[in-house]
């Protein structure tokens, strides 16, 4: 089977987060994309093939509820698994999270191991 | 430092510029909503991305100020100067931790008092001002908990081995500032017993908030108290935590889960995630695309688990795909939980099949996701107008070497005409000769071009630092019990990035200066028929090759004669001199050192940092400063500063052995004289060039050189400095180049004589001179 290197696209506006997710996502062997905000998050998905997106709830622009709002309308974007992952950890939040369209919910920090094994979960199978 | 604790830092310092101009802009207008998300912003910003460290004082300490402007944004409490003071005092609390972690690694030591501290001080703020409770609270919390065991824990497992017990008083608003106590609780690693505390009296039933927290919890887990302290570091003020049992014994380690273990544990965890989905309600999104992800979800997750349940039939509506959905959940949980699949559960056409073979054997391809969505119309996404950064963030670092290249390629330009004469010399050689002529204009375009593009990296506004002063005004101003406002004009003027951070020192001058002597406090200010409130105003703009900077006040202005008894006073000018003087040419000797107005030495503008250092400054910067005041309106400062320190076009004159140069702007003309046309008045020598009457320099006396025979001509260069003309002798004179002129450092640096060195062609270094310095020197 051909093994493509995945892509998972990391939003958050936080660069030093962004930075520790790109860094455990890419130890796991996938390329990242990385964007600050909805908006940019929209157009980077549009641009280039993902596999998984990590999306941060509190942006500027556009937040990480209405990005996956979003992109679940988009007939290319609407399918990706997405995972939000929130420094709140209340459970109206997730369902929040949930109710946006967002496959799965991790709390901020994203432990490694909890990134690691995601991210085995999620391998796609094959090319799309 | 690693790299991503260095771009914290990085980051957090922005966040904390961005903070502090928000909530200097809120005090003016505290009902600014972006304002107030901007500010909220960054604060959760640093909370989220602090929580990667392990610095829990900062953690809790931007937790407590995050929660505090949500309760803002909120509308719960109103923002006032209290709270703005309190937050600044939290950021620069930030930016001093930021500091020690730059510096070391990890944050001060006592740095968990002083977060302990300041997070209760910004709860406070919460409280809305019950003292009452806030004290209850206090002694619930500051009460020593318990001894080996406490009295209301049962005996519990374990004990003997060490436990920890947790007392958390959630904050009364805890509710509106994003913490779920109870679930917090039962989120406790290791968590073994929890009981909740009623307060000591509950009020009647319609006082009653339900939004109001009134609980404690004490809770005991078998987790190490350092997991616990993590899993409570968002509210580390609102805990007390201690071990119990045995407590010499060393926590026990907890065995890292096995890695297939985790993996199920994980999967399970997912799996219950895409129930959620499933059945949560959703709003204004596509329940189909929504499925879809679902699907493949559970297709990766299969897969990677390589269970053998797989759905084999393509679905093409929303309601069947749902219906498959269901039932391939529920066969994942019985396939995880060790069970076989369950067949008999497809009621109808079997949407799925257990397969004895791993998916990647599976007969059937995958259904085509192209087949799915061509059915359903989905509304075109709106593409949003992309946002283009509007500036680029260059690391100054990176841009010194270039101009340093830059400096280089001209100085290797400068060799050039050297070689020429050379191969002149050599044989005539024309053709070489204009060769290597044109070559040198190549380099010449090649080099201007090259600094012009660094010169341009290197341009930032001044509004950069200016921006910085509002904080200064404020807190200075408050200090002494006045009212001011800060303006700031034209910041987007840029100039060279050296001399916008050399600026602020100078500025920050000017502007205690104005706080401290010039703006009167209100009551004086409304006695002399002024508005209360005074007023700083910066205006930056460019004129011609210079920026210039005009710092004004609307203050009580300088008393020029006072400035003239001072100085007389002070023996700096003569009585005589001093009734002639005009007003600005007075007000100019406030520049002169050891002449300050003001007699006692606040602790503002301090001791020893007056006008003339001011002036001095800005000179060493290549500029110029002037002033301007109106005794009962104001005062002015204008500074007038180079745009860059950059290549400078050099006139080079030989004195004695050395070479020196005096940049070719401050010179008139060169002549050569006749030594019987020197005058003599007193000590001084002059000469009458036209009909002006020159003083002269002699280079070679100011600089000691060994006394030669009068030449029969003497070679005098005329040098304009502030206005006043001035005859330098020297020996020969030289052609001009271009060249750096980077300030002398080290054991140099005093020569005040010298305003730098620069490097010429072959190698040889060449003394700038500091033409102000020298011709006051001359004088006095």
């Amino acid at each position: 089977m051909t093994t493509r290197p995945f892509k998972a696209l990391i939003v958050d506006d936080a660069t030093t987060v962004r930075m520790y997710h790109r860094a455990l996502v890419e130890q796991q062997g996938w390329e990242t994309v990385e964007a600050e905000n909805g908006v940019e998050a929209l157009e980077k998905a549009l641009e280039t093939h993902v596999d998984v997106m990590f999306v941060d709830v509190n942006m500027p622009v556009m937040d990480g509820y209405t990005f996956i709002k979003t992109a679940r309308q988009s007939e290319t974007l609407g399918h990706i698994p997405a995972v939000m992952i929130s420094t709140e950890a209340q459970l109206v939040d997730q369902d929040k999270a949930f109710a946006a369209g967002a496959n799965h919910y991790l709390i901020k920090p994203a432990a490694p191991d909890d990134i690691a094994t995601l991210l085995k979960l999620l391998e796609p199978k094959e090319l799309p | 430092m690693n790299s991503l604790l260095a771009q914290f830092v990085s980051e957090c310092r922005d966040l904390i510029e961005t903070a502090s101009r928000c909530l200097l802009d809120l005090e003016n207008d505290s009902s600014n909503k972006d304002q107030i998300d901007e500010l909220f912003r960054a604060v959760h910003t640093i909370k989220g991305a602090s929580g990667l460290f392990e610095f829990k004082p900062l953690t809790s300490t931007v937790h407590a100020g995050e929660d505090l402007l949500d309760a803002v944004r909120a509308g719960d409490v109103r923002f006032n100067s209290d709270i703005a003071d309190l937050l600044l005092e939290m950021l620069d609390r930030l930016v001093e931790w930021l500091d020690q972690i730059d510096a070391t690694d990890s944050l001060p030591a006592g740095a968990e008092d002083t977060s302990a501290e300041l997070s209760r001080r910004l709860r406070l703020q919460l409280e809305d001002g019950s003292a009452d409770e806030v004290e209850a609270e206090e002694t619930a919390e500051a009460s020593p908990a318990f001894d080996a065991w406490p009295e209301d824990v049962p005996p519990l497992p374990g004990a003997d081995k060490g436990l920890t017990f947790v007392t958390y008083l959630p904050s009364p608003n805890a509710f509106f500032t994003g913490d779920d106590p109870l679930q917090t609780v039962l989120k406790t690693p290791g968590l073994m017993w929890m009981q909740i505390q009623e307060p000591e009296s509950w009020p009647d039933l319609e006082a009653l908030d339900p939004f109001i927290v009134q609980i404690g919890f004490l809770a005991v887990s078998d987790a190490s108290q350092a997991e616990v302290e993590e899993h409570f570091s968002y509210v580390a003020s609102e805990i007390s935590i201690q071990t119990i049992g045995l407590t010499d014994a060393p926590p026990a380690e907890e065995a890292a889960p096995e890695p297939d273990a985790a993996l199920k544990e994980l999967a399970t965890k997912l799996l219950a995630s895409q129930k959620e989905l499933l059945a949560s309600e959703q709003h204004d999104i596509s329940e189909h695309k929504c499925l879809e992800s679902i699907d493949q979800v559970l297709e990766r997750l299969t897969n990677a688990l390589e269970l053998v349940v797989v759905r084999t039939k393509p679905v093409h509506d929303t309601a069947s795909l749902r219906e498959t959905l269901e039932h391939w959940i529920h066969d994942i949980e019985v396939e995880m939980a060790g069970g076989a699949v369950a067949v008999e559960d497809t009621e109808d056409d079997e949407p799925f099949a257990p397969l004895g073979e791993p998916i990647a054997a599976a007969p059937e391809p995958q259904p085509a996701q192209e087949d799915v969505s061509a059915e359903i119309a989905s509304p075109a996404v709106s593409t949003p107008s992309p946002r283009a950064s509007s500036h680029l963030r260059v690391d100054a670092e990176r841009v010194d070497p270039l101009m340093n290249l830059a400096g280089e390629l001209i100085v290797a330009k400068n060799a050039m005409p050297f070689l020429a004469q050379k191969a002149e010399a050599a044989d005539n050689a024309g053709d070489l000769v204009r060769e290597i002529k044109s070559q040198h204009n190549t380099i010449n375009r090649i080099a201007e071009e090259l600094q012009a593009a660094i010169m341009q990296i290197r341009m930032v506004p001044v509004g950069n630092i200016l921006s910085r002063f509002n904080r200064l005004v404020r807190d200075l101003s408050r200090k002494l019990g006045k009212d001011i406002q800060y303006l700031v004009d034209g910041e987007d003027t840029e100039a060279d990035k050296a001399i916008v951070d050399e600026l602020s020192e100078p500025v920050v001058h000017l502007i205690r200066n104005s706080i401290d002597h010039g703006i009167e406090d209100p009551k004086a200010r409304e006695q002399a028929g002024k508005p209360r409130q005074g007023t700083i105003r910066i205006r930056a703009y460019h004129k011609e090759e210079n920026v210039v900077l005009e710092i004004s006040d609307d203050g009580k202005g300088i008393d020029v004669d006072r400035v003239l008894t001072k100085a007389v006073e002070r023996g700096l000018l003569d009585q005589e001199k001093a009734a002639n003087m005009s007003r600005s040419e007075a007000l100019q000797l406030v520049f002169l050192p050891g002449l300050s107005t003001k007699e006692e030495v606040s602790d503002l503008s301090g001791r020893g940092v007056g006008m003339d250092s001011v002036g001095s400054m800005v000179r060493r910067m290549g500029g110029q400063i002037g002033i301007d005041s109106e005794q009962g309106f104001g005062t002015t400062v204008t500074l007038s500063l180079p745009l860059s320190m950059s290549v400078q076009r050099l006139m080079m004159v030989e004195v004695g052995d050395g070479l020196y140069s005096v940049p070719v702007d401050s010179v008139v003309e060169s002549q050569k004289i006749d030594p019987a046309k020197i005058r003599r008045h007193r000590n001084a020598e002059m000469v009458v060039l036209r009909d002006r009457l020159i003083p002269l320099v002699r280079l070679r006396d100011l600089f000691e050189c060994p006394d030669i025979e009068e030449p029969q001509t003497l070679s005098v260069m005329v040098v304009d400095v502030d206005g006043h003309e001035s005859g330098l002798v020297v020996d020969k004179f030289h052609p001009g180049l271009d060249a750096i002129v980077k300030p002398m450092t080290g054991v140099l640096s005093g020569h005040q004589m010298y305003a730098g060195t620069a490097l010429l062609g072959d190698g040889s270094i060449l003394l700038a001179l500091n033409l102000r310095e020298m011709i006051e020197c001359q004088y006095h």
